[in-house]
């Protein structure tokens, strides 16, 4: 009796530890014996450093035999005899190497994010489909399934990723499926799609209407607009100064009557979860004039949040007419920054405003229907249904106006604004097919072929710099950019009819561009496109220091090579810093301050006004500044400071300079000063705040420094600390967690001659060496040659890695 | 002798069955190897634990180290924020041992409940030599 006892206790014990390590504990702690176990589980995934690529795999997907050569950095070259098995192949290896991110994203796309994460999720996933961006995606899908090449090239795309997806097991699965346990689902055409509308949303989803709005409440128009202006005073545009403008070909009509704020109805703070505002980059060409090869070179470096696996997938695509090498984003077909045998191209984000909200009355709770034109017009409900982790499905009904997906509604409720309804109009929503730009785009082979690829091109609007080997440079913001009156959009708009509404869209010749310009050069840094010459208003949230420095050195460099132009690219030249620090300093009173503070001051003095990592002088600068704008805008813009825009730094600093009383807006409150004594004070509340941080963490790479995160912000998986130097306003735009996701130099010779580097590295498993092999290089601003294989050489030394693949 | 032979039984026939089989397999293998031969629970216990935690943790070494220990730092770092791969590689094999000990025993346990004359453990080793 007592041993069938035991063996019963003996039995419970083991059963009870079979299932507690086959159980769930957490979202983020899988089941440990799975996990552990060596045959299944995360040792699965720890690759062998010496790991060989090399093989023959069989795909039935093909229509011929390809291959695919792996340089020692793992980046394919991939060789195909013909396009469908190209981009087939493309599918395949792309989803070899990144298949959790491509999934991740097109989730947070697609607002299923609490699918994978649980509740903690949903306000995000709620957000995203109230953008619409499904709506988006299937309307882009249908765009490209007319066009019988892009449909082709998306469902070899599809067809390829799905074969990868196909051949696998749970041993082989991507690590962060075993930790977060799901399985990944079938790719498919609309995936691609909300890939495309993830990158929209990202550099041209936010906007400032509301807080504009709300600005607009407290501040008389003249005072709006002084410190908001579109048009700065010391522009230095893409389109240069000067250049004169055709006449307008379309004009948009203000509607008469009142100004439109005082329609809108009451405003309030709205929860947005905004992007980066620094969502950004650098590009430019210079003609063969200026270089010391005689051809033109051409530079990209877009600046985007650092995140692992990094966004970006070098890669070489080869077949018989195509052969082109650059980054592509995981998920849609075909490089996107990158070089051909005739041409080379990068691009920038243009910054303009392309959404605005339109003030929506519905006529009861159901919202079928809205306010038009003195009647009721009925909306279009979509049922959205997110699945929850771990609980209940939700379903949130968006309602669909003439104007697009209403956004916010008392059903979406934000902390402070239980009222009014905002329907969003957004130039992502119309049909478009970008996939065919980045196509045509990969294939052309001049100008003429560059052209027609950008008419494809709608959103998110980009500056797109070109150079090729006949040596033509050429830069074009393309997109597609409605049709404005001056003010219109800027602030959230009555919406009980068409009157405000946009009323059409800016001719695509018309677009800004510059082609072989006298100085040799063309560059953009998201600063304005033009003057205020140009014939079209536009508005946007745009940076003027980085472009103002690049076109500075771009002027002043003779026989330029790769070396200028990566010294260029890595540049820490603080432009802010050398505008505003001698004004700073020379309203300072130096003769009452503490022994402490004057050895601060001293340092800020002796600063060469580099932000190196290892120098203090930037960080005691931001202190500074950080402390005066803080006291100055709290000052003027009181209760409002968290629901109107930030004005801009330049602006800020323009205005000091202009009136040292500090008097810009009416009323002046009493805590605003005059300039000698509020940067007193800012001086010392900073210097405090130094004595308190200390010497060693006040060298800029640790007091700024980089954190690379991984997309679960897992530390584990993640680089942190890294010692940067760069930041804000400055070319080497490198800030905590955002910054050159990809830097690339491009010399259109014969044969073309490229380098680049991105913060991060091919191979997407954290348990493999090429996870992040880039990241010390990239930090000490370093490049690799990147090479143009070429598929009858297969003797090429750089070649590491060979797989064969066959039907 | 007979332990371990035993032992390498176990060891070789729960790689064979991880190889199609998930987890677990470690642990039924350990039952089922005990309950054809069982012995005393407690070097019944033994015998399968160290089978299974020796297999497990020289499967993990043997990718650990050609590894260069990326993974497991990581791991352990996300699991018990400590940077040890060692930490990570002895739980782990004790993940697998632990149930796979006790899942034995269950098994001894029952066959000398069901067989009242099975010989104890020093008993069967020496009348064998």
């Amino acid at each position: 009796m007592i041993h069938r006892i035991q063996a019963v206790l003996a039995g419970l014990v083991t059963l009870s530890l079979v299932i507690l390590l086959g159980r769930w504990w957490s979202n983020s702690l899988p089941p440990l014996g799975r996990l552990f176990s060596p045959q299944e589980g995360f040792w699965q995934n720890a690759d062998p450093v010496d790991l060989n690529f090399s093989g023959r795999v069989s795909l039935p997907g093909l229509s011929d035999s390809a291959f695919v050569w792996f340089d020692d950095r793992l980046v394919p070259h991939l060789f195909a005899t013909n396009e469908k098995d190209l981009y087939f192949l493309e599918g395949y290896v792309t989803a070899e190497f990144r298949l959790w991110q491509m999934e991740l994203q097109v989730r947070a796309a697609a607002g299923r994010v609490s699918e994978i994460l649980g509740p903690a999720a949903l306000n995000f996933d709620r957000l995203q489909r109230r953008k619409g961006m499904v709506t988006a995606a299937e309307a882009a899908l249908e765009e490209l399934d007319q066009d019988s090449l892009s449909k082709m090239v998306t469902d070899a795309y599809t067809a390829g990723v799905n074969a990868w997806i196909g051949s696998l097991d749970y041993r082989k699965l991507p690590l962060e499926y075993k930790l977060l346990g799901y399985r990944p689902e079938p790719w498919s055409p609309l995936k691609c799609a909300l890939l495309t509308k993830y990158m929209s949303d990202m550099l041209t989803g936010d906007v400032n209407s509301i807080e504009n709005t709300n600005a607009l409440r407290i501040l008389s128009s003249q005072d709006f607009w002084k410190i908001y202006p579109d048009f700065p005073a010391g522009l230095d545009p893409i389109v240069p100064e000067g250049t004169r403008f055709d006449p307008p070909r379309a004009i948009a009509k203000a509607p008469p009557g009142p100004a439109p704020i005082a329609q809108a109805g009451p405003a309030g703070i709205y929860f947005e979860d905004r992007h980066d505002p620094d969502n950004g980059s650098n590009n430019w060409a210079v003609d063969g004039r200026k270089t010391r090869s005689g051809a033109p070179i051409l530079c990209n470096d877009p600046h985007l949040d650092l995140n692992l696996p990094s966004l970006w997938y070098e890669i070489q695509l080869s077949c018989g007419n195509m052969n082109v090498y650059g980054v592509s984003l995981p998920g849609a077909p075909g490089v996107i920054i990158g070089f051909n045998d005739s041409i080379a191209f990068g691009e920038t984000n243009a910054e303009r405003d392309v959404k605005d909200y339109f003030a929506i009355r519905f006529r009861d709770a159901s919202r079928r229907q809205y306010r038009w034109k003195n009647g009721w017009k009925q909306t279009e409900l979509r049922a959205e249904k997110i699945r929850i982790r771990g609980q209940q499905s939700f379903t949130d009904t968006v309602a669909y106006t003439v104007f697009g997906p209403v956004t916010y509604d008392p059903g979406f409720p934000s902390p402070a604004s239980p009222g009014q309804s905002l329907a969003s109009h957004w130039v992502g929503m119309d049909p478009s097919d970008e996939g065919k730009c980045i196509y045509l785009l990969d294939h052309a082979t001049g100008y003429p072929g560059f052209l027609e690829a950008l008419s494809y091109f709608q959103s998110p609007g980009q500056n797109f710099a070109y150079a090729d080997k006949a040596g033509h440079i050429a830069i074009w913001e393309q997109g597609k950019f409605p049709l404005l009156w001056r003010g219109q959009g800027k602030f959230v708009m009555p919406g009980q009819d068409s009157s405000w509404d946009w009323q059409g869209y800016i001719p695509y010749g018309e677009n800004p561009h510059v082609v072989n310009p006298a100085d040799g050069f063309v560059s953009s840094a998201n600063q304005q496109p033009t003057d205020s010459t140009y014939p079209y208003y536009y508005s946007g949230d745009f940076k003027g220091y980085r472009g103002g420095r690049i076109n500075q050195v771009l002027r002043s460099l003779h026989n330029i090579t790769i070396d200028d132009m990566e010294k260029l690219q890595t540049d820490v030249y603080n432009s802010f810093a050398a505008a505003s620090l001698p004004f700073l300093l020379s309203h300072l009173q130096t003769g009452g301050l503490e022994a402490g503070e004057k050895i601060w001051l001293d340092s800020l003095r002796g600063w060469d006004l580099f932000n190196e990592p290892y120098e203090t002088g930037p960080s005691l600068f931001q202190l500074w500044w950080d402390s005066l704008y803080a006291d100055l805008w709290s000052g003027y813009l009181p209760q409002a400071a968290s629901r109107v825009p930030l004005p801009d730094d330049r602006i800020s600093l323009g205005l000091m300079q202009a009136d040292s009383g500090l008097h810009f807006l009416s009323p002046i409150p009493p805590r605003i000063r005059g300039l000698r004594a509020m940067d007193q004070d800012a001086f010392h509340k900073a210097m405090a705040a130094a004595t308190r941080a200390g010497d060693r963490r006040l060298q800029w790479g640790i007091f700024q420094g980089t954190n690379i995160m991984h997309l679960t912000k897992l530390a584990a998986f993640s680089y942190e600390g890294l010692y940067t130097g760069g930041g804000e306003h400055i070319v080497n735009a490198t800030k905590r967690t955002h910054g050159p996701s990809w830097r690339m130099i491009v010399q259109m010779s014969d044969p073309v001659r490229a380098v680049g580097i991105f913060p991060g590295g091919e191979n997407g498993n954290p348990g493999s060496r090429f996870y992040g092999n880039m990241i010390r290089d990239w930090v000490a601003g370093r490049y690799y040659p990147l090479h143009f294989m070429k598929g009858n050489h297969p003797d090429d030394p750089d070649i590491q890695y060979r797989v064969q693949y066959y039907r | 002798m007979r332990s371990i032979g035993q032992l390498l039984f176990i060891a070789i026939l729960a790689f064979l069955a991880g190889l199609v089989l998930p987890w677990w397999s470690a642990v039924a293998v350990s039952f089922l190897a005990l309950f054809a031969r069982p012995r005393d629970p407690v070097p019944g216990f033994l015998v399968a634990f160290l089978a299974i935690f020796l297999l497990w943790i020289s499967l993990a070494y043997f990718r650990d180290i050609q590894n260069d220990h990326i993974l497991s730092v990581r791991m352990s770092i996300l699991i018990f924020h400590h940077r040890s791969s060692l930490l990570i590689l002895v739980v782990g094999a004790l993940t697998g041992a632990l149930p796979s000990g006790f899942a034995a025993m269950t098994a001894c346990l029952l066959r000398r409940g069901n067989k009242k004359k099975l010989p104890s453990f020093g008993q069967f080793y020496s009348k064998r030599s």
